[in-house]
């Protein structure tokens, strides 16, 4: 397979890149797609040593193919990882391009080296990597050192020194207790709210509305047709009787029943509308 | 106190405690000052190291602590039940490194230098004390900030931060190099 051909370039070129990418593939190919690498740095790294061999002749096209070959095929599910690793595939081609353009002046007048940033970054981690390494020599001589685990008997960990009370004391006198149980007791004081806390209990309604409602659709039922006296005559206390209004004029709202009155003052007749329905 | 006895005294402390001591707590003891404390205590670590002992005396900041010898570990793996040394992945060491040679550091300067997320690796080193909280960042955010602890010098026989291996400027030359040539190669057309 000769995947210059299929990107389509001019014709002459191709037969000789071509042979020389098929030599090179083979030294190039990525071996093992089942490595696992720690970030984007890591990888780069290991593409970059991997393609030593000729230094100088190998176009950045190729590195970014064969960086984008590899995440394609890392099997990694976790967003946040392939993220960083696509982070850094945009930003290899994003220097590709910006190689391709006249490069930028800054400030002072110099040439920014679109690579510079990635070299500088390569360089950081490349120094830490090493240091890693070296650290972890020393950790290996150093685990040749044994210690005692933190043991305090039991005695030394209870042992309280002796309370020395002069100096305990020192600042107490008499009086300053008093003014401070005086502090304390006004503060109880202040605590309670004057009003709220002369409250009694909270007690139950003395007249049940629902059962009110139910009585007086009972009342209707039977009277069809009555006065307001009449009905509130029968009730026993000011509750009911407020109530009982209360319930008329609920069922006033509702179109349950009709009111009449002749002349002011005079007794309100109550109908029922809800029989005359039906 | 009188120099023997406070050597004395000090080794029953020190083998009692098993944990390390400040010195500082140890110079209230005998009831010396801190610098001549310091200067028992190196007496003392040099008639260790002379005389045919099994213990030593190491320093770790400001504190010390009894410990064997590293020429006898091979006799006591055979005895006492060593503790499992846990292994640091190459991930927790990189990320160790960064901390240990930028302390105090944040999440994101760790991230920014390895290059992906080191939440779990981070975690995980705040388990096995290697690093502690050392503060926040005076930053939007206020972020943490990150440090080795006393476990770490143990674990890595080191006296304090200054015994740090050192990368040298020719060796960072070097890998500059190596960098830019690795760049160039990618990105020439």
């Amino acid at each position: 397979m000769c995947p210059v051909r299929q990107r389509g370039l001019c014709g002459k070129k191709l037969g000789q890149k071509a042979a020389e990418r098929q030599k090179d593939d083979s030294i190039m190919a990525i071996p093992v797609k089942l490595e696992a690498f720690e970030g984007p740095l890591d990888l780069l790294l290991h593409l970059i040593e991997k393609n030593k061999i000729d230094i100088y002749d190998i176009p950045i096209v190729e590195i970014t193919e064969q960086y984008l070959d590899y995440i394609r095929q890392m099997e990694t599910e976790d967003m946040n990882v392939m993220s960083e690793f696509l982070v850094m595939a945009a930003t290899l081609i994003d220097i590709k391009c910006k190689m391709l353009l006249p490069k930028e002046v800054n400030e002072d007048g110099e040439e920014e080296d679109p690579r510079a940033e990635l070299v500088q970054k390569l360089l950081e981690y490349k120094m830490y990597k090493y240091m890693s390494f070296e650290l972890r020599d020393k950790q290996m001589d150093a685990g040749r050192t044994l210690f005692r685990e933190q043991y305090l008997p039991k005695e030394v960990e209870e042992y309280r020194p002796p309370v020395d009370y002069e100096a305990l004391l020192a600042d107490v006198s008499l009086s300053k207790l008093q003014e401070l149980f005086r502090f304390m007791m006004k503060r109880q004081e202040d605590k309670i709210d004057p009003v709220r806390s002369t409250f009694g209990k909270i007690e139950k309604d003395e007249v049940d509305m629902d059962r009110k409602v139910v009585y007086v659709e009972e009342f209707i039922r039977s009277h069809k047709r009555f006065s307001f006296r009449s009905l509130l005559e029968k009730q026993h206390s000011k509750m009911e009787i407020i109530v009982t209004f209360l319930v008329i004029l609920e069922m006033m709202k509702l179109g349950e029943i009709d009111i009449e009155q002749q002349d002011i003052c005079d007794d309100i007749i109550i109908t029922s509308k809800v029989m005359a329905a039906g | 106190m009188e120099k023997r006895k406070a050597e004395a005294v000090m080794e029953a402390i020190l083998f009692t405690m098993g944990e390390s001591v400040e010195i500082a707590r140890l110079a209230e003891t005998i009831e010396e000052s801190v610098k001549d404390t310091k200067a028992i205590l190196s007496k003392m670590k040099e008639r260790y190291e002379q005389e045919n002992r099994g213990i030593t005396l190491i320093e770790l900041e400001e504190s010390v602590q009894l410990c064997t010898k590293p020429e006898m570990y091979e006799y006591l793996i055979k005895i006492a039940k060593t503790p499992k040394k846990y292994v640091l992945t190459d991930t927790l060491m990189e990320t160790l490194s960064i901390i240990a040679y930028k302390q105090p550091v944040t999440r994101l300067e760790i991230e920014r230098i390895r290059g992906v997320s080191c939440d779990h690796a981070v975690n995980r080193l705040l388990e096995f004390n290697l690093i502690t909280e050392v503060g926040r960042l005076d930053a939007p955010g206020r972020p943490l900030l990150f440090g080795t602890t006393e476990e770490f010098l143990r674990s890595f026989g080191v006296k304090s931060l200054d015994e740090l291996p050192e990368l040298n400027a020719v060796q960072i030359e070097e890998f500059k190099q190596q960098a830019e040539a690795e760049v160039q190669m990618q990105l020439d057309i």
